[in-house]
């Protein structure tokens, strides 16, 4: 999921600590790791990892993404999404394919779409 | 041309017969150039000002201080800047360049593998290897427009991600760009040592703000509020085969 030449991507991984806040639009074409709180937009091509502590207010585009904290916002993916079970999302998920852990929370519309190839930054 | 910048520390009676070694080994090796010897009436401000010249090399002879200034005043100069570390300690800087000893560093001047090399800026000052901070709340923006907020101790560390086309690897996409990395404790209140959490994000410039002093390259301290970018290319150096 995590692989660094995905896409032929070279960009680094930008990780978000537990203990640290972010505000702002992350745009990036490597993938983002977060464990702390984030508030903006998150655009990327890469894989989005929101772990268990995370806390993430944002409209959200990305690659595949696994969710274990909570996410407020939309979030539309190009690839697959997987939420663990302590996951919480309040926003519609747009993504290829969805695996909900039991114990998972969602608060919006799923759509699922057919393989898309769309560029998340377009 | 070569001018050699002795540092003060060379003075002192402990450095003859290794700089004696050193001058001998630059002379078989045909690198024999102009020797300045700074002391409290040789600045290295003026020194180098009056020594440097188009196309000329300047060869660094002490420890990570002296280069962390030299580098301060040859910044963005079309000058070829070489090393030799004197001494056992405080030459982390050389060591980054592959540099480990006196003796080693003349051969590396006779092979004379230059790299271009990024510098990181903090305020007026530069830095070659990192620019750190330890902190208990800090504020850092970065170009890309995030903010990031630490409200935890944390260890800042900021680093030039440099091209290394000079080495025929591939150039990656971060090259001129700085890497920052937090490294925070955090109290657990079911473990009895603290955990540790790690933040990393590249950006070109970053605005650091805090109740805090960063130390660049071990040597120079700067108070808050400290502003970090990245001078493109800004040090030719000659470099070792193995360059950390």
């Amino acid at each position: 999921m995590f692989s660094r030449d995905e896409k032929g991507s070279k960009e680094s991984d930008t990780i978000i600590g537990r203990s640290v806040k972010v505000k702002g639009d992350f745009l990036g074409e490597g993938n983002l790791i977060i464990d702390g709180e984030f508030e903006g937009t998150i655009t990327t091509l890469g894989s989005l990892f929101f772990g268990e502590k995370s806390h993430i207010t944002a409209q959200i585009s990305g690659g595949n993404a696994k969710i274990l904290g909570k996410v407020n916002g939309d979030i539309k993916l190009s690839g697959s999404i997987d939420l663990g079970k302590n996951a919480e999302v309040v926003g519609n998920i747009s993504a290829t394919s969805i695996s909900i852990e039991h114990g998972a929370i969602i608060n919006g519309h799923i759509i699922i779409t057919k393989g898309s190839t769309e560029n998340p930054r377009a | 041309m070569y001018v050699y910048i002795y540092d003060q520390i060379i003075n002192s009676k402990n450095y003859q017969s290794l700089t004696a070694k050193i001058e001998t080994r630059l002379t078989d090796l045909g690198l024999n150039g102009k020797i300045v010897r700074l002391n409290p009436m040789h600045n290295l401000e003026r020194t180098i000002k009056d020594e440097v010249k188009s196309n000329c090399t300047i060869v660094l002879v002490g420890n990570d201080s002296l280069i962390n200034s030299a580098f301060g005043i040859l910044k963005g100069l079309d000058v070829t800047i070489g090393i030799i570390p004197i001494g056992k300690n405080g030459n982390n800087l050389a060591r980054t360049y592959g540099i480990n000893s006196e003796m080693e560093a003349c051969n590396i001047l006779a092979a004379r593998k230059i790299a271009h090399l990024d510098l990181g800026v903090a305020n007026n000052s530069v830095f070659l290897n990192h620019l750190s901070i330890k902190s208990s709340k800090s504020f850092i923006e970065s170009a890309d427009n995030l903010t990031l907020e630490t409200n935890s101790p944390s260890i800042i560390t900021i680093k030039c991600l440099s091209s290394t086309e000079d080495y025929g690897a591939s150039i990656s996409n971060d090259s001129h760009r700085l890497q920052l990395t937090i490294n925070s404790s955090i109290k657990n209140h079911y473990l009895s040592k603290p955990t540790t959490s790690t933040t990393s994000i590249i950006s070109s410039k970053f605005l650091i703000n805090g109740n805090f002093s960063a130390t660049l390259d071990d040597c120079i301290t700067l108070s808050a509020p400290i502003t970090v970018s990245v001078l493109k290319n800004g040090a030719k150096i000659i470099i070792g085969r193995y360059r950390l």
